[in-house]
């Protein structure tokens, strides 16, 4: 089983790992090891990292801690049939086709989110306001071009609530 | 012109740039802000998602259902 940068268990397919990614946030599951620990870790996983001369190891990319107090999502499914979520934490809105899908995309989402803040240079006050910590892991190897992969730490919390409320 | 052509000139004018690409959707973000949209590249964009935007905006509800009744 594929393992992240602490050793925690990971999904080894995609889906699973977004139906991982919906049960952590709504806080039906927890990372391991369950102990102590107030928060969970939801890995935005960018593009898998492509290898390199054999090698692919995600240790080779900067990893972007981001400590948050949560990151709640308010979603329904609509009269046609499609799936909307927003997150007022964010100021995000996004709509997909089914409810696999919107796990999927909202993961995405917010790695791009976060992505495209730190590219202008926003990320820090965007965490700062909201009273999150960032932390900047460099990888030891100083390799250019390197995958950044964002790390989004939260309080466990309920189920996301209708949209309409 | 399709709904999706107008909202994304609706997104446009209001100050929305294109900033990434995910798998389904593209990521749009308001220029001087953080708040960001992201439109599935599929044709069809439901009544919900275009009024959760309205909303948003702060523009009525008439507004936005005159752009609906267009599309």
């Amino acid at each position: 089983m594929p393992t992240g940068p602490q050793g925690q268990k990971r999904p080894a397919s995609e889906t699973a790992a977004a139906v991982q990614v919906a049960k952590i946030a709504t806080g039906q599951e927890q990372e391991s090891p369950p102990s102590a620990r107030k928060s969970v870790v939801l890995h935005f996983g960018q593009d898998r990292p492509r290898p390199h001369e054999g090698e692919g190891r995600m240790d080779d990319a900067e990893y972007v801690i981001v400590q948050a107090a949560a990151i709640p999502w308010d979603f329904q499914e609509t009269e046609d049939g499609q799936w909307v979520a927003r997150s007022e934490v964010l100021g995000a809105l996004l709509q997909s086709a089914t409810f696999p899908d919107l796990v999927e995309d909202i993961q995405q989402t917010m790695a791009a989110i976060f992505a495209d803040l730190d590219e202008t240079g926003d990320l820090e006050q965007f965490i700062e306001e909201r009273g999150w910590t960032v932390t900047r892991l460099r990888p030891k190897s100083g390799r250019v071009n390197m995958p950044v992969r964002f790390l989004i730490r939260t309080e466990p919390h309920d189920t996301a609530h209708p949209l309409s409320r | 012109m399709t709904r999706r052509t107008r909202f994304l000139a609706e997104l446009r004018a209001a100050g929305y740039v294109f900033k990434k690409q995910t798998d389904r959707t593209d990521l749009y973000r308001k220029t001087g802000q953080t708040v960001t949209l992201s439109v599935p590249r599929t044709a069809h964009l439901s009544d919900t998602f275009i009024r959760a935007f309205f909303k948003r905006e702060g523009r009525s509800e008439a507004d936005a259902e005159a752009f609906l009744q267009d599309s």
